[in-house]
């Protein structure tokens, strides 16, 4: 097993080599990161205001709150973390964060706990890495929200969630930048025998903003859901390119992705979902619908089936419209006004996608935030 | 309360409405009768001033104002009300919080204090009740899963709730079993009043049993063809609309 440092001397080596994804690659054609390269300095340590999160991080350094380092860990859970970054496929972004993270911070907690990473003015980049590795039976809900202060900045986040046997993980992720940031979140979720893994997957603000996901789900009764809202005005993009891959029997996953854009603004979804042959009696369920307020607006959406076994139920479902023009006149007919109607009919469709947060304090606090980016959206 | 001068309507280049005069003083029902196609439900909506209809002629004046320049919310806010033939399903709003935007943008047109939450789901409560429908609907997502019947209830609870002075019922009959018919109907003519009056748009003479009209009028290809008394009902259940017809054709 090669130590932390040798696997950051490797992905540096890669970057140098190979540089970062472009339009040239099937799964970047969409996310165009303009003058974001490996040459773009690491941003510096700094202090910062949190703003209650039990945990703070600016620029991916620990401010406030207590996180374990991956070199404390116990060795087993440390072996087991670094054979999954050694087996992860070159994607540029996910090993330029790994030559320039500054440690891994490992949540091994159960709870409830929200975690917030901030990104000061200036061009440069952040690159933190987290590990979520929680006790096997226990239950664990995330709120981690990244937010970046205006500037050509880059939030790479690279993300490993491990659900061990029995194991509940929830995962709320909103990206809520300044306009002129961009971020890229690599998330690599690992489900084992019985565990459930939830993420929900918010894209609300931001130049560009990018989730790339690689689910597994490794033992029998294993449940991974991902569930996203990509909201886009002016002209910013919003990115999922995701990646679910069944490889035992009995295993179920749900992909549900929502888009609402106004101008000239785009989102993308890719969902990938593999059935491993001889994974046999798996369900997988993808839905992707995009409502298109502005004329320049655009959705693409690519959903993918590579299934190798022959007894699985997979569905997809693809959709894009414009409002419902009945919906509209049945509100207008009892007095509201055509931009509270559309207004009410915006949050609506966002809501099937926030409804599925359990936990009600969290979801308060993501609708609050939503609801805010919404009146953006909704008058363009 | 309502006069209908002239009135030519037509969708997609296709004239449905060809020159319907009609008056309605306030405190009266009048229902309109006639065969499928013959423009009913076009000039239900067209009332409440759905856009995919062009009004090429004519005048409705409401309250002494030519309403054809109000839009459909100015129409509302105003006291047009239409119970729509097919009420529509809008997934993930809230019944509630649908029916109380609406109550209050009503009220504050008409310069009263918007309604708390208290108070709106104590008088939501009260109207439910009298119209025998499950209280949990209030907090459904609007129409969404409702029957047919449900539907219809949940139009005449948005009627009491929102307390108009001309009200459509659009074809609100069809879909419904006998014992919800007649919950409807009594909600129906309990919320009759000398200041308020009521278009009732039906097929059937059945519904006029239990909402009792003071004039009938025929509708026929675009046009009323004959008008009267609640007595016409029963002419038509006998003879149906093939006499109608023929002496339109004639």
């Amino acid at each position: 097993m090669p130590s932390l440092l040798e696997l950051k001397l490797r992905a540096n080596q890669k970057v140098e080599q190979l540089g970062l994804p472009g339009e040239h690659h099937e799964d970047w054609l969409y996310t165009q990161l303009e003058n974001i390269s490996p040459e773009i300095p690491t941003a510096p340590a700094r202090p910062g205001n949190h703003d209650g999160a039990d945990v703070y991080l600016v620029n991916g350094h620990l401010v406030r709150g207590e996180l374990m380092t991956l070199e404390h860990m116990p060795p087993t859970v440390i072996s087991k973390i670094l054979s999954l970054y050694e087996r992860e496929a070159y994607d540029g972004f996910s090993s330029w964060n790994l030559s320039q993270c500054d440690t891994v911070q490992v949540v091994t907690a159960a709870g409830t706990m929200r975690l917030h990473h901030h990104v000061t003015t200036g061009r440069h980049a952040a690159h933190p890495r987290l590990a979520i590795i929680p006790p096997a039976r226990s239950t664990t809900t995330l709120y981690l929200r990244l937010t970046a202060e205006p500037g050509e900045s880059l939030t790479n986040l690279h993300l490993l969630l491990i659900a061990e046997n029995n194991t509940k993980l929830n995962l709320v992720l909103e990206q809520d930048l300044a306009v002129t940031a961009s971020s890229v979140v690599t998330l690599h979720a690992i489900a084992e025998k019985d565990a459930r893994i939830e993420v929900t997957d918010l894209q609300l603000s931001g130049k560009v903003t990018r989730l790339t996901f690689l689910g597994e789900l490794t033992g029998a009764g294993a449940h991974l859901a991902l569930h996203g809202l990509l909201l886009g005005y002016d002209a910013r993009h919003s990115d999922s390119t995701a990646s679910i891959r069944h490889l035992s029997s009995h295993t179920t996953s749900k992909e549900t992705y929502y888009s609402i854009l106004n101008n000239a603004s785009s989102s993308a979804f890719t969902g990938h979902i593999y059935v491993e042959r001889n994974a046999q009696q798996v369900d997988a369920q993808q839905l992707n619908r995009s409502l298109l307020l502005g004329d320049a607006a655009r959705a693409f959406s690519r959903p993918q089936l590579e299934i190798n076994a022959d007894d699985v139920k997979c569905s997809h479902g693809a959709s894009v419209g414009r409002l419902d023009p009945t919906a509209l006149f049945y509100l207008r007919s009892r007095g509201i006004s055509q931009a509270e109607a559309r207004q009410i009919l915006i949050e609506a469709f966002a809501h099937e996608i926030l409804a599925g947060i359990a936990d009600l304090d969290i979801r308060k606090s993501v609708e609050s935030n939503v609801k805010f980016h919404l009146q953006d959206v909704a008058h363009g | 309360m309502l006069e209908i001068r002239n009135l030519h309507a037509e969708v997609d280049g296709k004239p449905i409405l060809k020159g319907i005069h009609l008056k309605l003083a306030a405190g009266e029902t009048h229902a309109i009768m006639g065969p499928n196609g013959s423009g009913k439900s076009t000039l239900s909506q067209v009332i409440a001033g759905r856009e995919d209809y062009t009004v090429t002629q004519g005048e409705i004046i409401y309250n002494g104002r030519n309403i054809l320049e109000l839009s459909v919310e100015e129409r509302a806010r105003e006291g047009i009300f239409i119970a729509f033939q097919y009420p529509t399903a809008i997934p993930g709003v809230n019944n509630m919080q649908f029916l109380r935007t609406a109550v209050n943008a009503i009220r504050k047109h008409r310069g009263e204090k918007e309604l708390n939450s208290g108070d709106f789901l104590k008088e939501a409560r009260y109207a439910m009740q009298q119209l025998d429908m499950n209280p949990e609907f209030i907090k459904r997502a609007v129409n969404d899963g409702f029957s047919g019947g449900e539907k219809k209830k949940n139009e005449i609870l948005q009627m009491y709730m929102l307390k108009p002075r001309l009200v459509i019922l659009d074809e609100t009959d069809s879909g419904l079993d006998i014992d919800a018919l007649q919950d409807v109907s009594r909600a129906v003519n309990q919320f009759r009043s000398p200041e308020r009056s009521f278009l009732v748009v039906t097929h059937y003479q059945r519904l006029l049993d239990y909402i009792k009209p003071d004039h009938i009028h025929v509708l026929f290809d675009g046009r009323i063809v004959k008008s009267g008394g609640p007595e016409l009902a029963l002419e038509l259940e006998q003879s149906g609309y093939d006499e109608i017809k023929a002496a339109a054709v004639l």
